[in-house]
């Protein structure tokens, strides 16, 4: 099973950067053969992002709407706590990739992010396998 | 489970290797296999339609994205929330 960070998934959506468009959007498509995993954490993170952007709310809505019949993964203490552990060692920063990486380590055993700044901190940290765009 | 892990650095400090007890080794094979024997089946036909239909809407989503903004630092910045 393969976890997206929120950026491939924003990538995905938003047409900017035309390489990581393709690039995400075929991820994507492929890792419906081997069993994707998405998170609420991961919508609220888009909505953010599309928000910020300032899409059409009705835009927002369509894509909530595709993203919500994909069945989110929820976090509950189990991965709020593990995220504290990963948090601790990496020195209290980026609490939301630490939650993803505690989701991701729940569901899945690869993560794909964009994000290299902040993953490779984690990399050393967890077991799943941290592919870095 | 708690490990009493002990790590090799290299002359930088950087984590390269882990030094574990024995009978920690043995129960964190043991959970793998346990974990691996007991991982969910691959996305069934009943999340690859909603994926489909996701990745067709995003092929006609046609934002007017301001072209100043980086979407993907902007996707950063949202993990970068600081506790301290």
């Amino acid at each position: 099973m393969v976890y997206f960070d929120s950026d491939v998934w924003i990538n995905s959506i938003v047409r900017q950067n035309e390489t990581r468009h393709k690039q995400s959007n075929r991820l994507i498509r492929e890792s419906g053969k081997q069993g994707y995993v998405i998170s609420l954490l991961n919508i609220q993170e888009i909505l953010f992002v599309l928000g910020k952007l300032k899409v059409e709310p009705g835009e927002i809505a369509e894509v909530l709407n595709d993203l919500l019949l994909l069945e989110p993964k929820s976090h509950q203490g189990k991965q709020l706590k593990r995220a504290g552990i990963l948090a601790d060692r990496i020195g209290y920063r980026h609490i939301n990739d630490c939650l993803h990486t505690a989701i991701a380590e729940e569901h899945s055993n690869t993560l794909i992010t964009y994000n290299k700044k902040d993953f490779q901190k984690l990399q050393a940290e967890t077991s799943l396998e941290i592919i870095i765009l | 489970m708690q490990l009493h892990e002990q790590f090799i650095v290299d002359s930088q400090g950087k984590k390269k290797s882990v030094i574990l007890p024995f009978d920690e080794y043995q129960q964190l094979k043991q959970q793998l296999k346990k974990h691996s024997a007991s991982a969910k089946p691959v996305a069934g036909k009943n999340r690859q339609e909603p994926l489909s239909v996701f990745l067709d809407h995003n092929k006609k989503r046609k934002f007017a994205v301001d072209p100043t903004i980086d979407v993907s630092a902007l996707a950063d910045q949202v993990n970068d929330v600081r506790l301290s």
